[in-house]
């Protein structure tokens, strides 16, 4: 089930009321057989992988539990007679037999995200390398089902055993608890990635009704819906034509595009997220923040810090920092400033975790050659930032540029949104050859031989006029949000006001929403 | 104190230390600096800040830092 299918309109009210009228010892257990019921009905097969990652989770977090509670109880026996030593010498143990559990459970779920997600992509390359050297072998590529959102739970799960591994929070003695917390419908497809001490008592706590949560919930939804059906379906339809055909347009058509693709994968993606925080929001649940309006952004790395937020400080938080502070990259920072600058050497370690993070977030988008280029793409961007910041400052301060005007603010702004622009092409394109001919053709200002209009049959003068107005719309709604919460004043505003923008809202949703009945477009977010 | 306050400066000049009690909530560094400053600090206090020690109550404030160096010079 999808947010954007008719399922889900007949699904969400009947799981709403049913969760305020049950007595509400049980909602707990409501939201869990309805979020297995909106998962399974994507595909019955899907469930397999969901809870062997949950029993998993569950034992092994229970399992480092009980090396800690062991810790705690030989310690407390032994409190006047172990030394310090004895000490140190037994917390190095349960560290040493926990590290294992985690290694273990890491190790089955990363294994079965990679070999389902990486397996062909391995083959293939395999395949390639047989083929510049004129073998005749040819692997067979596997069929594999990839679960919907597969990505987003295992994170999430082993996001959670990492923490009960540093001693963050209790594990959960509960599995269906558990269960729930990987589950939870609105945010199992395409995050956001939640963290349990700040998700988890939300979701088995009790929940009175709320007419603010439910009114607050159900405009973010709305407006989610606006995102997804009126600018990123219609824009996707555009994007489509050009990705497919590129040759036939010229470049500033193309580089027109590659921002519309920007505006598309934005809609598409915010949109989503904006419909389970509403969701979730309308059930008294509130979910991670994942976007904070990116395109504002004056840097790359400011960026990063504004899109996908709950990816960006999962990677963070168990991958950048346990590898720039690891032993290699602390050895990698000594030996650099034997060997290099200080200014170089004293930022080595974080290039190093930069470096990992980079490619594994390029690879957690996709397994194809163009995904790794496009982690590669930011990671590179953000190291040569890193480095280049102390001579960029004095040659602002040289030329006597005014950092804190507006003009300069606005071009670091543009700076930044081309770049995105420009990753973005790496990102959608089918493969390299096409993302660079495509890039070519926009440096180049690229003629084709006979001109190509983008209005044709599926996408016409009124579809274009309708894309431009919407995103009008869109970018000053996010001007607006600079400074305020915009669904508090609405709510401020007098009735008929209200309920103008309201109806406006729900009326574009429906009849100027590319809505195909049967295959509801899906959100790009679901492949990852 | 004043050896950490000289480490932060040496990292971030532009930022007054001092007067700042919200460094990580409110974005005044980011995690780039962490890394940065974690690493100075286990080299020049011989320890070893584990990465669960990384949270922004540890990290807000000089006296923060101050009291999370102190505290794991004492269990080394």
């Amino acid at each position: 089930m999808t947010f954007n299918s008719l399922h889900f309109f007949i699904f969400f009210p009947i799981v709403a009321m049913l969760y305020y009228i049950i007595p509400k010892k049980y909602q707990w257990i409501w939201l869990l057989i309805v979020s297995y019921v909106f998962y399974l009905l994507a595909n019955f097969k899907f469930g397999f992988f969901l809870m062997s990652t949950t029993v998993t989770t569950y034992y092994a977090a229970i399992g480092v539990g009980k090396i800690n509670e062991h810790q705690k109880d030989v310690l407390l026996a032994n409190k006047d007679t172990y030394a310090k030593e004895q000490i140190k010498e037994l917390k190095a143990n349960s560290k040493k037999h926990k590290k294992q559990v985690v290694a273990g459970v890491l190790l089955i779920n990363f294994g079965i995200l990679a070999f389902l997600k990486y397996s062909n992509f391995f083959i293939k390359s395999v395949d390639g390398v047989l083929g510049a050297f004129h073998s005749s072998a040819s692997v067979p590529t596997l069929k594999l089902l990839l679960p919907l959102g597969i990505s987003f739970y295992t994170f999430q799960a082993m996001g959670y055993v990492i923490d009960v591994y540093r001693g963050k929070y209790q594990p959960e003695k509960n599995l269906a608890k558990l269960a729930l917390f990987l589950s939870f419908f609105p945010q199992i497809m395409e995050g956001p990635i939640g963290r349990y001490n700040e998700l988890a008592h939300q979701l088995y706590g009790q929940h009175e009704f709320d007419y603010n949560n439910a009114k607050f919930g159900l405009q973010l939804m709305l407006w989610g819906y606006f995102k997804k059906v009126v600018i990123a379906d219609r824009a996707g339809i555009l994007v489509n034509m050009v990705y497919s055909n590129y040759q036939s347009f010229s470049g500033l058509q193309v580089a027109f595009v590659a921002v519309i693709y920007a505006v598309q994968i934005y809609a598409d993606f915010s949109g989503y997220i904006d419909i389970a925080t509403g969701a979730a929001q309308f059930l008294g649940i509130r979910l991670a923040p994942n976007f904070n309006r990116p395109y504002f952004s004056k840097s790359v790395s400011e960026f990063w810090r504004r899109w996908h937020i709950s990816l960006g400080t999962w990677f963070k938080d168990y991958l950048f920092y346990p590898l720039s502070l690891s032993k290699t990259g602390i050895n990698l920072g000594k030996f650099s400033r034997k060997h290099f600058s200080p200014a170089f050497a004293k930022n080595v370690p974080a290039f190093f975790g930069l470096s990992v993070v980079w490619l594994t977030t390029g690879l957690w988008h996709g397994s194809d050659w163009h995904y790794v280029i496009y982690g590669v793409y930011y990671g590179a961007l953000i190291i040569l930032s890193m480095q280049c910041k102390p001579l960029l400052q004095s040659l602002t301060a040289k030329l006597r540029i005014p950092t804190e005007s507006f003009g300069w603010k606005l071009f670091r702004v543009a700076r930044t949104f081309s770049l995105v622009c420009l990753g973005f092409i790496l990102f959608r394109a089918e493969n390299m050859g096409i993302a660079f001919s495509m890039m070519k053709s926009i440096f180049t200002l690229s003629k084709p031989a006979l001109s190509t209009s983008f209005i044709f049959n599926n996408f016409t003068r009124t579809d274009f006029a309708f894309l431009i107005l919407s995103i009008i719309v869109l970018v000053i709604v996010s001007l607006l949000q600079r400074k305020r919460n915009l669904r508090e004043t609405l709510s401020k505003q007098n009735i008929v006001f209200r309920w103008s923008i309201y109806c406006t809202a729900a009326l574009s949703v429906i009849f100027l929403g590319v809505l195909a009945s049967n295959d509801p477009s899906q959100f790009i977010y679901f492949q990852f | 104190m004043e050896d950490i306050l000289k480490i932060l400066n040496e990292f971030r000049p532009d930022i007054n230390f001092q007067s700042s009690e919200r460094l990580i909530d409110d974005g005044l560094l980011d995690s780039l600096d962490i890394v940065n400053i974690v690493a100075e600090l286990d080299s020049e206090f011989d320890i070893e800040i584990p990465v669960e020690e990384i949270t922004p109550e540890n990290f807000n404030s000089v006296s923060a830092i101050n009291r999370l160096v102190d505290r794991l010079k004492e269990e080394a």
